[in-house]
């Protein structure tokens, strides 16, 4: 790899740790689109119109430690190791597509 | 995403697992075409560059930004690194990656969704971002193009993903559609404008890693 594109690649990791920093302090609690529209239409927050059994408890759920969820730094945490394990899957997906005959 | 919810990110039982089947098909045959695409057009600084995308979009997708009627909504991406690699197939790499990880590690939209979120996001999203995009181009010039193609992206995303609600029977199509259209006609601002940013960002510091500057635009 070419130093210009470490460059790439530290520079985008400091953007996104300035975001996963941020991210739990200022970002909106207000319901998302598609949560709003669910609930414009009468349909209940933990609505599910089938129970679907076998899909394994996410590590993180939404973007916290289970054990405790409102830690701000422990979200932040969470948020800087999904960034880390996105940017090296990304990597070697893209390595694993490209190099595939 | 942080304290909100699900956006476009369907979650696991909103959609019947028949009808999550049909998108996983859609998904299968997008990765046959990514994965083709991938062989001849990523290379030695496109791959990384593929990489610090999936990064940055599963980081600012935590981001949700306030939007009026008390609802919030955050960038997506599709449409821009459809731009940025002026092709959609990019796009399905780069968010089947993100919404698996969002999906099993962060319990962020629905494993068995999966293929649904993909086509809404990278494939939808991707398409009419990248063809709005070179459609709007020659006339009002890449920025202006690349705005607005990232919004109608994310508004027909929000649509697609409204149609599919209804034919799920989770909500109503008659309910769904103008809210959905509604709420991401102000995230597709929010989506526009961090397009054009990072767009513009790329185009002075690494002109090289944008393939408009190749010529194929």
């Amino acid at each position: 790899m070419e130093q210009k594109d470490i460059m790439l690649i530290a520079v985008a990791v400091v953007i996104c740790v300035i975001i996963c920093v941020l991210s739990p302090y200022i970002a909106s609690g207000d319901p998302d689109g598609l949560e709003k529209s669910a609930e414009d239409s009468g349909l209940a927050e933990d609505f599910s119109i089938e129970e679907i059994n076998g899909i394994p408890d996410a590590i993180f759920p939404d973007y916290a430690f289970a054990d405790n969820p409102d830690s701000q730094p422990l979200q932040i945490v969470a948020l800087v190791i999904g960034t880390i394990v996105t940017l090296a899957v990304g990597f070697v997906v893209a390595t694993v597509v490209k190099n595939r005959s | 995403m942080l304290n909100g919810g699900i956006n476009l990110h369907i979650p696991d039982g909103f959609i019947p697992i028949a009808q999550c089947l049909v998108y996983y098909v859609i998904l299968i045959v997008a990765l046959y075409f990514s994965v083709k695409w991938a062989r001849s057009n990523l290379d030695e600084k496109r791959i990384p560059l593929l990489a610090v995308l999936a990064a940055g979009i599963f980081a600012i997708m935590s981001m949700n930004m306030p939007i009026p009627f008390g609802t919030s909504g955050h960038m997506v991406g599709g449409a821009l690194v459809a731009i940025v690699f002026l092709a959609p197939e990019a796009a399905v790499l780069v968010f089947t990656v993100v919404l698996l990880i969002q999906a099993l590690i962060f319990g962020d939209g629905g494993i068995t969704a999966l293929g649904a979120n993909v086509l809404n996001m990278a494939i939808i999203g991707g398409f009419v971002g990248l063809y709005t995009f070179k459609g709007l181009n020659g006339t009002i010039g890449k920025y202006p193009a690349a705005g607005i193609a990232a919004w109608l992206a994310t508004v027909i995303a929000a649509l697609a993903c409204a149609i599919e609600m209804g034919i799920a029977g989770t909500f109503p199509m008659n309910i769904g559609i103008p809210s959905m259209v509604l709420y991401h006609f102000f995230i597709g601002i929010i989506e526009a404008v961090l397009t054009v940013i990072v767009l513009a960002a790329l185009d002075k510091f690494r002109p090289d890693l944008l393939a408009w500057n190749a010529g194929d635009a």
